[in-house]
């Protein structure tokens, strides 16, 4: 499955996350009660749906391989006049990257310039190595060109691979290279890291009592309209 | 096991946690609502091959795949599960 996802753009907005977004996700899937905790559909390269919309890929095929045949069939419709993917793909902000590479269990590698212009320059240089075969998929991506945000995990402009807390409410960066390292120190420095990540196997209900006992709560822009959600948990 | 919960879990591995961290997500469109299924509670290990890797924003991705003629996939997911952090 994720080799046939190679040939597709593949995003996962985080729900509840952004008003304008959360338009786009009820316009792929909602249930009765309006936005749902996940939407599942495959669309075309500007935008429209291509299948239903659901809950799930499980919910629309059931099994892998009847999945895995949907992608496949659909990408070779569009292989042709495919072109490379050459964007960093990005997490919206610092506080959601490290509460997504967190839950993936993923390293997340903070981009940071001294201005916007700075940070998406050196975006260009580490999304050549992010879609390499060697580190495709490896980790997720956030750009930051606002220095207050970042300052609480490393005070320096450049490229850190950072290794998320279990609720992703911090993070340790484990190796850090400055913006005018070159392609092959970059490439190094984030190789490096991603060696260096390691997490602890996690055991879920555990996982949320010890947020409770701890007093840890995400709070959502949007309220959580899942059915499945009991309300006093939403 | 059966295909359906193959795919499940084939899918939470992609979204890139190992075992079943969508518990609440993924699961509970299966009555009862929220049940977890017979067995072992599911264990979040480190992944240890790549994943998808995904756009986290509409607008750069639907940019994207207007730039490469590439269709997309589109799984969206709330990054909480009963508002705790770090869990889908």
């Amino acid at each position: 499955m994720v080799a046939a996802s190679r040939a597709f753009v593949c995003v996962r907005p985080q729900t509840y996350e952004d008003p304008e977004e959360a338009k786009i996700l009820s316009s792929v899937f909602s249930g009765r009660s309006g936005l749902e905790n996940t939407s599942f559909a495959l669309l075309d390269p500007a935008g429209k749906k291509l299948t239903a919309g659901s809950r799930s890929p499980s919910m629309s095929y059931g099994e892998v391989e009847r999945f895995v045949a949907a992608l496949d069939s659909t990408a070779a419709k569009y292989a042709e006049k495919a072109k490379p993917i050459e964007a960093l793909p990005t997490l919206r902000n610092l506080r959601l990257a490290l509460n997504v590479t967190a839950a993936d269990m993923r390293p997340l590698v903070v981009v940071r310039g001294k201005d916007a212009a700075a940070a998406q320059a050196l975006a260009r240089k580490v999304a050549k190595l992010a879609w390499s075969k060697e580190l495709v998929g490896d980790a997720h991506y956030v750009v930051l060109d606002a220095a207050v945000e970042f300052e609480k995990l490393a005070p320096e402009l450049g490229t850190s691979v950072v290794q998320p807390d279990p609720y992703g409410l911090g993070g340790k960066v484990l190796v850090h290279v400055k913006p005018e390292a070159d392609p092959k120190a970059l490439a190094k420095a984030l190789a490096t890291g991603l060696e260096q990540h390691k997490v602890e196997a996690r055991e879920h209900d555990a996982h949320v009592r010890e947020a409770r006992r701890r007093g840890i709560e995400w709070e959502s822009p949007i309220p959580v309209s899942d059915p499945h959600v009991p309300e006093r948990r939403r | 096991m059966p295909s359906s919960i193959r795919l499940a879990l084939a899918v939470l591995c992609a979204l890139g946690a190992a075992a079943a961290p969508l518990t609440a997500q993924e699961g509970a469109p299966q009555p009862p609502a929220g049940a977890r299924p017979p067995g072992p509670l599911p264990v979040h290990e480190e992944p240890t091959e790549p994943g998808i890797a995904w756009f986290g924003t509409w607008s750069e991705a639907l940019a994207e795949a207007e730039r490469t003629g590439r269709p997309m996939l589109f799984m969206s997911a709330a990054p909480q599960c009963s508002r705790v952090p770090g869990v889908w």
